[in-house]
Protein backbone atom coordinates (compact mmCIF):
# COMPACT_ATOMS: atom_id res chain seq x y z
CA UNK A 1 0.00 0.00 0.00
CA UNK A 2 3.34 2.64 -0.19
CA UNK A 3 2.50 5.42 2.24
CA UNK A 4 -0.95 5.32 1.92
CA UNK A 5 -2.98 5.21 4.71
CA UNK A 6 -6.27 3.59 5.57
CA UNK A 7 -8.83 6.67 5.97
CA UNK A 8 -6.87 8.78 3.39
CA UNK A 9 -9.01 10.77 1.01
CA UNK A 10 -9.09 9.59 -2.16
CA UNK A 11 -8.44 12.35 -4.91
CA UNK A 12 -11.28 14.61 -6.60
CA UNK A 13 -10.11 12.83 -10.62
CA UNK A 14 -10.25 9.10 -9.01
CA UNK A 15 -12.71 7.07 -9.96
CA UNK A 16 -14.16 4.36 -7.44
CA UNK A 17 -16.52 1.46 -8.63
CA UNK A 18 -19.84 0.05 -6.94
CA UNK A 19 -20.89 -3.50 -7.25
CA UNK A 20 -24.41 -2.81 -8.35
CA UNK A 21 -26.72 -5.24 -7.16
CA UNK A 22 -29.52 -7.24 -6.46
CA UNK A 23 -30.06 -7.13 -10.93
CA UNK A 24 -33.85 -6.06 -9.82
CA UNK A 25 -32.27 -2.74 -8.34
CA UNK A 26 -31.04 -2.02 -11.97
CA UNK A 27 -33.38 0.41 -14.62
CA UNK A 28 -34.20 -1.66 -17.17
CA UNK A 29 -35.36 0.01 -20.51
CA UNK A 30 -38.36 -1.45 -22.97
CA UNK A 31 -36.38 -3.83 -23.99
CA UNK A 32 -35.58 -5.18 -20.42
CA UNK A 33 -32.01 -4.42 -20.93
CA UNK A 34 -30.36 -3.07 -17.63
CA UNK A 35 -29.29 0.92 -18.93
CA UNK A 36 -28.60 2.41 -15.57
CA UNK A 37 -28.93 2.09 -11.69
CA UNK A 38 -31.55 3.45 -9.18
CA UNK A 39 -30.83 4.90 -6.49
CA UNK A 40 -31.53 1.94 -4.05
CA UNK A 41 -27.89 0.33 -5.56
CA UNK A 42 -26.11 3.02 -3.01
CA UNK A 43 -26.70 0.45 -0.08
CA UNK A 44 -25.46 2.41 3.54
CA UNK A 45 -23.94 0.45 6.00
CA UNK A 46 -22.90 1.17 9.30
CA UNK A 47 -19.05 2.48 7.90
CA UNK A 48 -20.33 4.08 4.40
CA UNK A 49 -21.37 2.96 0.99
CA UNK A 50 -18.95 0.11 0.20
CA UNK A 51 -16.36 0.90 -3.01
CA UNK A 52 -13.08 0.23 -4.89
CA UNK A 53 -11.20 2.87 -5.57
CA UNK A 54 -9.54 2.49 -9.00
CA UNK A 55 -6.69 4.08 -8.85
CA UNK A 56 -4.80 2.64 -5.95
CA UNK A 57 -3.20 0.67 -8.41
CA UNK A 58 -0.61 1.99 -10.99
CA UNK A 59 -1.60 0.98 -14.42
CA UNK A 60 -3.90 1.92 -17.18
CA UNK A 61 -7.57 2.53 -16.83
CA UNK A 62 -8.67 -1.29 -18.19
CA UNK A 63 -6.36 -2.29 -16.19
CA UNK A 64 -7.52 -1.12 -13.33
CA UNK A 65 -10.95 -1.59 -14.22
CA UNK A 66 -10.51 -5.13 -14.21
CA UNK A 67 -8.30 -5.56 -11.25
CA UNK A 68 -11.51 -4.07 -9.39
CA UNK A 69 -13.93 -6.22 -10.69
CA UNK A 70 -11.92 -9.18 -9.44
CA UNK A 71 -11.13 -7.45 -6.25
CA UNK A 72 -15.46 -6.74 -6.06
CA UNK A 73 -15.53 -10.75 -5.95
CA UNK A 74 -14.32 -11.28 -3.39
CA UNK A 75 -16.25 -12.39 -0.28
CA UNK A 76 -19.41 -12.04 -2.25
CA UNK A 77 -21.56 -13.18 -5.37
CA UNK A 78 -21.30 -11.67 -8.34
CA UNK A 79 -23.72 -12.86 -10.90
CA UNK A 80 -23.92 -12.01 -14.87
CA UNK A 81 -26.55 -9.74 -14.49
CA UNK A 82 -25.03 -7.35 -11.80
CA UNK A 83 -23.21 -4.49 -13.25
CA UNK A 84 -20.10 -2.39 -11.81
CA UNK A 85 -20.94 1.10 -11.66
CA UNK A 86 -18.05 3.57 -11.98
CA UNK A 87 -18.00 7.08 -10.33
CA UNK A 88 -15.85 9.89 -10.88
CA UNK A 89 -15.02 10.92 -6.54
CA UNK A 90 -15.67 14.41 -7.99
CA UNK A 91 -19.13 13.76 -8.26
CA UNK A 92 -19.47 12.17 -4.79
CA UNK A 93 -18.13 15.23 -3.14
CA UNK A 94 -20.45 17.52 -5.30
CA UNK A 95 -23.78 15.79 -4.25
CA UNK A 96 -22.62 15.86 -0.93
CA UNK A 97 -22.02 19.60 -0.91
CA UNK A 98 -25.03 20.06 -2.55
CA UNK A 99 -26.96 18.72 0.24
CA UNK A 100 -25.40 20.35 2.36
CA UNK A 101 -23.07 16.57 3.91
CA UNK A 102 -19.59 16.60 4.63
CA UNK A 103 -19.20 13.68 2.46
CA UNK A 104 -15.87 12.22 2.00
CA UNK A 105 -14.54 9.11 0.04
CA UNK A 106 -11.66 7.54 1.60
CA UNK A 107 -9.13 4.76 1.01
CA UNK A 108 -10.40 1.59 3.50
CA UNK A 109 -8.06 -1.30 2.46
CA UNK A 110 -9.37 -4.64 4.12
CA UNK A 111 -7.48 -7.55 5.17
CA UNK A 112 -10.56 -10.41 5.73
CA UNK A 113 -11.10 -10.56 2.71
CA UNK A 114 -7.92 -8.98 1.38
CA UNK A 115 -9.04 -5.69 -0.92
CA UNK A 116 -6.14 -3.38 -1.18
CA UNK A 117 -8.30 -0.92 -3.14
CA UNK A 118 -11.36 -0.94 -0.63
CA UNK A 119 -13.29 2.57 -0.23
CA UNK A 120 -16.10 4.19 2.20
CA UNK A 121 -18.12 7.14 0.91
CA UNK A 122 -18.95 8.32 4.18
CA UNK A 123 -21.35 10.54 6.30
CA UNK A 124 -24.66 9.93 3.75
CA UNK A 125 -27.88 8.23 5.22
CA UNK A 126 -30.21 6.07 3.84
CA UNK A 127 -33.00 9.21 3.65
CA UNK A 128 -30.58 11.12 1.64
CA UNK A 129 -32.95 10.49 -1.43
CA UNK A 130 -31.94 13.92 -4.03
CA UNK A 131 -28.12 12.69 -2.83
CA UNK A 132 -28.59 8.91 -4.76
CA UNK A 133 -30.45 10.21 -7.54
CA UNK A 134 -27.89 12.53 -8.37
CA UNK A 135 -25.30 9.84 -8.01
CA UNK A 136 -27.26 7.45 -10.01
CA UNK A 137 -26.92 10.06 -13.07
CA UNK A 138 -23.15 10.63 -12.71
CA UNK A 139 -22.80 6.67 -12.53
CA UNK A 140 -21.68 4.76 -15.46
CA UNK A 141 -22.84 1.13 -15.74
CA UNK A 142 -20.37 -1.44 -17.02
CA UNK A 143 -20.46 -5.36 -16.94
CA UNK A 144 -18.33 -7.34 -15.16
CA UNK A 145 -15.36 -9.06 -17.00
CA UNK A 146 -15.36 -12.29 -17.93
CA UNK A 147 -12.76 -13.52 -16.01
CA UNK A 148 -14.30 -12.04 -12.34
CA UNK A 149 -17.65 -14.18 -13.17
CA UNK A 150 -16.06 -16.81 -13.75
CA UNK A 151 -14.04 -16.60 -10.53
CA UNK A 152 -17.09 -16.12 -9.06
CA UNK A 153 -18.65 -18.82 -10.18
CA UNK A 154 -16.01 -20.45 -9.22
CA UNK A 155 -16.03 -19.60 -6.01
CA UNK A 156 -19.72 -20.27 -5.52
CA UNK A 157 -19.14 -23.73 -6.84
CA UNK A 158 -16.55 -23.83 -3.76
CA UNK A 159 -19.02 -22.94 -1.10
CA UNK A 160 -21.76 -25.46 -1.94
CA UNK A 161 -19.33 -28.51 -1.90
CA UNK A 162 -17.80 -27.44 1.41
CA UNK B 1 -48.05 -3.59 -22.81
CA UNK B 2 -45.30 -5.57 -24.29
CA UNK B 3 -42.43 -3.45 -22.87
CA UNK B 4 -43.88 -3.27 -19.96
CA UNK B 5 -44.10 -7.47 -19.61
CA UNK B 6 -40.51 -7.57 -21.12
CA UNK B 7 -39.67 -5.30 -17.68
CA UNK B 8 -41.09 -6.96 -15.47
CA UNK B 9 -39.83 -10.28 -16.61
CA UNK B 10 -36.17 -9.23 -16.31
CA UNK B 11 -36.94 -7.71 -13.04
CA UNK B 12 -38.09 -10.58 -11.41
CA UNK B 13 -36.45 -13.44 -13.61
CA UNK B 14 -34.19 -14.45 -11.09
CA UNK B 15 -36.39 -15.86 -8.31
CA UNK B 16 -33.01 -17.28 -6.32
CA UNK B 17 -31.72 -13.80 -6.36
CA UNK B 18 -34.84 -11.95 -4.88
CA UNK B 19 -35.27 -15.24 -2.64
CA UNK B 20 -31.66 -14.73 -1.20
CA UNK B 21 -32.48 -11.25 -0.55
CA UNK B 22 -36.07 -11.80 1.42
CA UNK B 23 -37.53 -9.45 -1.45
CA UNK B 24 -41.13 -9.69 -1.14
CA UNK B 25 -42.43 -7.65 -4.02
CA UNK B 26 -45.40 -5.51 -3.60
CA UNK B 27 -48.80 -6.03 -5.25
CA UNK B 28 -50.08 -2.67 -4.48
CA UNK B 29 -47.10 -0.57 -5.67
CA UNK B 30 -47.47 -2.83 -9.00
CA UNK B 31 -50.86 -1.76 -9.48
CA UNK B 32 -50.14 1.94 -8.76
CA UNK B 33 -47.49 1.80 -11.66
CA UNK B 34 -50.53 -0.09 -14.16
CA UNK B 35 -52.73 2.58 -12.97
CA UNK B 36 -50.06 5.33 -13.28
CA UNK B 37 -49.15 4.16 -16.77
CA UNK B 38 -52.81 4.14 -17.93
CA UNK B 39 -54.11 7.37 -16.39
CA UNK B 40 -51.21 9.65 -18.47
CA UNK B 41 -50.51 10.35 -21.83
CA UNK B 42 -46.84 9.79 -21.75
CA UNK B 43 -44.26 11.00 -23.82
CA UNK B 44 -41.81 7.86 -23.58
CA UNK B 45 -42.30 4.71 -21.54
CA UNK B 46 -40.37 4.83 -18.75
CA UNK B 47 -37.39 2.65 -17.35
CA UNK B 48 -38.09 0.72 -14.52
CA UNK B 49 -36.99 -1.25 -11.31
CA UNK B 50 -37.74 -2.34 -7.84
CA UNK B 51 -36.81 -1.01 -4.61
CA UNK B 52 -35.01 -2.74 -1.69
CA UNK B 53 -38.63 -2.82 -0.22
CA UNK B 54 -40.22 -4.47 -2.97
CA UNK B 55 -41.78 -1.44 -4.38
CA UNK B 56 -41.93 -0.30 -8.30
CA UNK B 57 -40.14 2.31 -9.49
CA UNK B 58 -40.37 4.35 -13.09
CA UNK B 59 -37.98 6.91 -14.60
CA UNK B 60 -37.05 8.96 -17.13
CA UNK B 61 -33.69 10.58 -18.00
CA UNK B 62 -34.33 13.05 -20.57
CA UNK B 63 -30.48 13.37 -20.94
CA UNK B 64 -27.38 11.51 -19.00
CA UNK B 65 -27.69 13.38 -16.25
CA UNK B 66 -31.34 14.29 -15.65
CA UNK B 67 -33.36 11.92 -14.13
CA UNK B 68 -36.81 11.43 -12.59
CA UNK B 69 -38.01 8.74 -10.36
CA UNK B 70 -41.70 7.97 -9.16
CA UNK B 71 -41.83 5.23 -6.71
CA UNK B 72 -45.57 3.93 -6.39
CA UNK B 73 -47.79 2.42 -3.19
CA UNK B 74 -51.17 1.54 -4.59
CA UNK B 75 -52.70 5.23 -4.34
CA UNK B 76 -49.14 7.69 -4.75
CA UNK B 77 -45.95 7.97 -6.04
CA UNK B 78 -43.03 9.51 -4.25
CA UNK B 79 -41.07 11.30 -6.74
CA UNK B 80 -37.14 12.53 -6.56
CA UNK B 81 -35.90 14.26 -9.42
CA UNK B 82 -32.49 16.21 -10.52
CA UNK B 83 -31.54 18.23 -13.82
CA UNK B 84 -27.52 18.52 -13.42
CA UNK B 85 -27.19 20.13 -17.18
CA UNK B 86 -30.25 22.75 -15.76
CA UNK B 87 -28.27 26.69 -15.60
CA UNK B 88 -28.69 25.98 -11.98
CA UNK B 89 -29.09 22.56 -11.17
CA UNK B 90 -31.87 21.24 -9.94
CA UNK B 91 -32.71 18.66 -7.09
CA UNK B 92 -36.33 18.03 -5.33
CA UNK B 93 -38.89 15.63 -4.19
CA UNK B 94 -42.53 15.29 -3.43
CA UNK B 95 -45.70 12.81 -3.69
CA UNK B 96 -48.41 12.44 -6.60
CA UNK B 97 -51.44 10.86 -6.87
CA UNK B 98 -51.48 7.86 -9.10
CA UNK B 99 -53.94 10.32 -11.45
CA UNK B 100 -52.72 13.74 -10.93
CA UNK B 101 -49.19 15.25 -11.01
CA UNK B 102 -50.03 17.97 -9.44
CA UNK B 103 -47.24 19.50 -7.14
CA UNK B 104 -44.42 18.24 -9.29
CA UNK B 105 -42.83 21.69 -10.68
CA UNK B 106 -42.95 22.04 -14.09
CA UNK B 107 -39.14 20.71 -15.48
CA UNK B 108 -39.87 17.38 -13.85
CA UNK B 109 -43.28 16.94 -15.25
CA UNK B 110 -42.70 18.20 -18.61
CA UNK B 111 -40.24 15.05 -19.09
CA UNK B 112 -43.68 12.93 -18.30
CA UNK B 113 -46.30 14.96 -19.85
CA UNK B 114 -47.31 17.36 -21.86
Amino acid sequence: LDCRLKGDPIPPHDHVALHCQPAYLLDVDETGEAIGVSSDVFRVDDDGISTNWLEFQDADFETQFATACLLLTMGRTVRARHRVGIIVVANVLAAGAAANKAVSVIHDPLEIPPNPGHALITELAVDDQKVFQELAVVTELRVFTQEALRRSKAAESERRRT
Amino acid sequence: VLALERQLNSLLSDEDELVENGMTISTASLDGLVDFLAAHRLHTHPRLSLTRNGRFAASWSPYSRAKLTLIFTREAADWVGVDLDATTPVRDKGVVLIDSLNGMPPPFRSWIVD
